[in-house]
């Protein structure tokens, strides 16, 4: 990103939050691995830090962690960014995928990373990404993140990849694998989060998110893309050759024609889940996840529909268990509105 | 082989989940719930803040703690309910109870209080359980029962000879426990005759002739058997016979069970052994009492059975006609429904009017089933207590012989000054009268005034005891609520 359109995107997001009289500013860095380019974000940070005193911030940024040495993370730390790192599991999954250009593994030096970042942040999440070859590993990987000492798991599929009913077999093994785990260490009194599980029971125990309070693909949410092109979320950066999905340029401001176009594809009904009982629970709302998954954003993912429907029982039949054996960590955990804060208090300590 | 492709496919049937769901009460409010398991680590950094850190952790901590200190046991166990209770026939030293009239519209109140939405008077059935229930949510399948003698079945009423919702009559205990009885007399009789044929006239004795001849005959006749045994059978057959002729006088000049008395006079001229006519005559007493009691209906239709039995030729096939009446009249052995009840009075004055006894079966077997939905029995209210563990649903049964239905009528009861000066100035009143008439009129006053005053006091007292029922009721939802698990 040039420092002009680093110059023309700050302009721009403080007109969008003067325009929409905006109180807080939430910023997220993607990559590729945004720690190439960290002088640019310390500049944004600090930027942004005397144009927009005003407002609430909150900086995130999601990293590889190949890049993260004692030095950058004080930096970071001194800005209040909010690392995540992207960490598929075990040292032999990690590295199936993630490799240096010379093709040598990376989970070496990521874990070093790992190691100080939750030196730093005892509450630092990990993100795992799953993909069709690490489905049976599922368990196992999440196992050694916490080993590792991360206690906010953040779990997906790589749902532009190509998934079969086979890898979805394999994958409902390690889920079941996944469920010993999680009411083991639920049992045991562990604090920990663990997206799989723990938004699934979010999906009952708390009421279905309404339309106005999901997502908002193309609304309150956008992305800037290096070009200074703007998308709907960071999902949509990567379309080269999709203009479609450009909803303006931070010079020019929003093409708010298409922005409207696809907020509106974004909510419409999905007609091929007429009549799921899963419907109020699952993601199909999620433009990101169908965009990933089908290349549009009105149809629902079938990867998303696949997993939720393997998923969702496994997990609802742990929670039963929980329950039923009156688990005082499940109760808290799932329905003290106070639970967030005494756990992210009892991690800081 | 080529991978099979993915599609969305709607999922018709999910698995139902248990745990609780935004829409149930939340966990965190049941007593069973404990505080939040702090970490030591997290209990020591409080232990240096001092009280200043337990006071900013307290609210999170609290926050697993129900407010109204539910207890962990069920309050409504069939220990609780006194039951089986022991009928006490004589003694004014029983405490007062609450009546259902007290307690079913307010414990369903609290109930509906408590967000439930429960129905009242509905009749709950479940593998092993017929009941009326007195208020019942069935969506949170919790409600209550309240058991008094208008629902009693069998089991709850220790020594009887009657064992409530067995319809046949126990001729043999009636005749085992009448002999007994009249052997005791006699002991008395042969210790003392003059004085035990003197006590007659205080009890059975009325100057009649029947008594004059039963008096006579025990005279003349007694003292010239030797034998104790012929002496004392001789008692036993003589009494049978003449408390069989006091039912027949008792009858002869009531115009509204004229039948009833032909009956007996029939039961009289075919039956020879006295003791078997006293049976009979206990065993028909039932006929008597719903001819002499009943809606015109149930009165008209017993009337036309006993024409009808009357004009039987046959002793034998009166007999059965007669056992199969009085069985009929037993169903309702403690005498609540027929007469009373109108969908049971409805089908009994139909079964009544059925010509045929093989077609009357069915419906005995029907009216048998509507009166068992009606009361009921000890194994019943164990079933409930039962089930109620095991958290299938959850009837707490509520009985007018539980210590806590008691109300003490307090004699320190603070008369509202209002009602204390009326009395006071209606007592002067009629000391002041000069007339009978007047006098009347303020003593009928003053007797007005003392009812509302000890209507006020019974509320007062009753209020006492509900209130202290409400509360237990309110654990036992709570208690509940943790079993089913929502």
């Amino acid at each position: 990103m040039s420092d002009e359109i680093v110059e023309s995107s700050l302009v721009f997001i403080l007109q969008q939050a003067q325009e929409t009289g905006a109180e807080r500013l939430d910023i997220t860095f993607f990559g590729g691995e945004p720690l190439l380019a960290k002088d640019k974000i310390y500049q944004i940070v600090d930027e942004l830090d005397q144009r927009a005193a005003h407002l609430t911030r909150s900086y995130k940024l999601s990293t590889n962690g190949t890049l993260l040495t004692e030095q950058v993370m004080n930096e970071l730390l001194s800005r209040r960014v909010f690392l995540s790192l992207s960490l598929d599991g075990s040292p032999e999954t990690n590295d199936l995928y993630r490799k240096r250009a010379g093709g040598q593994g990376t989970a070496k030096r990521i874990e070093e990373a790992a190691r100080l970042l939750l030196k730093h942040n005892p509450c630092a999440s990990v993100t795992c990404v799953v993909t069709p070859a690490t489905a049976g590993r599922v368990a196992p990987s999440v196992d050694y993140l916490y080993e590792l000492g991360f206690r906010y798991i953040s779990t997906t599929l790589d749902y532009s990849a190509e998934w079969s009913v086979e890898h979805f077999k394999a994958l409902k093994s390690s889920y079941k694998q996944l469920a010993k785990w999680y009411e083991g260490k639920m049992l045991a009194e562990e604090r920990f989060y663990l997206s799989f599980f723990d938004e699934r029971i979010r999906t009952r125990t708390y009421k279905p998110l309404a339309a106005h309070e999901r997502c908002h693909v193309a609304g309150k949410h956008f992305s800037i893309a290096p070009d200074g092109a703007l998308y709907p979320c960071i999902q949509f950066v990567t379309t080269e050759g999709r203009p479609e999905f450009i909803i303006g340029h931070v010079n020019e401001g929003f093409d708010n024609a298409c922005k409207q176009h696809i907020h509106q594809a974004s909510e419409k009904e999905k007609p091929e889940c007429n009549g799921c009982t899963l419907e109020a629970r699952c993601s199909k709302w999620c433009s990101c996840i169908n965009f990933a998954s089908t290349g549009t954003i009105d149809q629902a993912s079938p990867i998303a529909c696949y997993n939720e429907r393997i998923l969702m029982e496994i997990v609802d039949k742990t929670a039963d268990r929980l329950w039923k054996k009156r688990s005082n960590m499940f109760v808290h955990k799932h329905y003290n509105p106070d639970y967030p804060i005494i756990a992210h208090l009892e991690a800081n300590l | 082989m080529p991978k099979q492709k993915l599609k969305v496919q709607p999922l018709k049937r999910a698995y139902q989940p248990k745990y609780p769901s935004h829409s149930d009460p939340n966990p965190l409010l049941f007593p069973e719930t404990r505080p939040y398991p702090f970490s030591q680590k997290m209990i020591d950094a409080l232990g240096q803040a001092g009280f200043a850190g337990a006071l900013l952790l307290s609210p999170l901590a609290a926050s697993g703690q129900s407010d109204n200190g539910a207890t962990k046991t069920n309050p409504f166990t069939i220990e609780r309910t006194n039951l089986p209770y022991v009928p006490i026939y004589y003694g004014t030293g029983q405490p007062s109870r609450l009546s259902r009239e007290d307690v079913i519209d307010f414990i369903h109140e609290v109930f509906v209080s408590e967000g439930l939405s429960p129905n009242r008077d509905t009749v709950f059935t479940a593998e092993g359980v017929s009941i009326p229930a007195s208020s019942y949510d069935e969506s949170c399948k919790i409600g209550f029962i309240w058991l008094d003698y208008y629902n009693f079945g069998a089991g709850m009423r220790k020594q009887s000879l009657y064992d409530w919702q067995v319809s046949s009559f126990k001729e043999e205990q009636l005749r085992e426990r009448f002999v007994e009885i009249r052997k005791r007399e006699y002991q008395q009789y042969a210790r003392n005759p003059e004085r035990f044929l003197n006590s007659l006239v205080d009890t059975r004795y009325r100057n009649r002739p029947i008594d004059h001849n039963y008096k006579q005959d025990l005279e003349e006749k007694l003292p010239q058997l030797n034998e104790q045994a012929a002496s004392e059978q001789y008692f036993v057959q003589r009494t049978a016979a003449y408390e069989f002729a006091i039912t027949l006088v008792r009858y002869q000049d009531e115009p509204s069970v004229e039948r009833y008395y032909e009956l007996l006079l029939r039961i009289d001229q075919e039956v020879e052994d006295p003791i078997e006519r006293w049976i009979c005559a206990k065993k028909t007493a039932k006929i008597a009492s719903h001819l002499g009691r009943s809606v015109e209906s149930l009165a008209t239709a017993l009337d036309e059975e006993l024409q009808s039995i009357l004009s039987t030729g046959s002793f034998d096939t009166f007999s059965e006609r007669i056992n199969r009446l009085t069985e009929l009249l037993h169903l309702d052995h403690g005498n609540r429904y027929f007469g009373k009840h109108n969908e049971v009075n409805a089908l009994l004055v139909e079964i009544l009017n059925t010509q045929k006894y093989e077609d009357r079966e069915a419906k005995c077997e029907d009216l048998a089933l509507l009166l068992d939905e009606r009361e009921v029995s000890l194994a019943e209210a164990h079933q409930l207590e039962q089930a109620a563990n095991d958290g299938a649903y959850f009837i707490a049964p509520i009985s007018y012989f539980d210590n806590r239905s008691i109300y003490q009528n307090s004699y320190n009861y603070n008369v509202p000054d209002s009602l204390s000066q009326e009395l006071t100035a209606l007592q002067a009143q009629m000391k002041a009268a000069t007339t009978d008439e007047e006098r009347n009129e303020f003593r009928a006053e003053i007797w007005e005034c003392r009812n509302k005053i000890n209507s006020l006091r019974r509320e007062e007292a009753t209020m006492k005891a509900l209130r202290h029922l409400e509360a237990e009721v309110r654990q036992y939802i709570q208690w509940a609520k943790a079993q089913q698990g929502y």
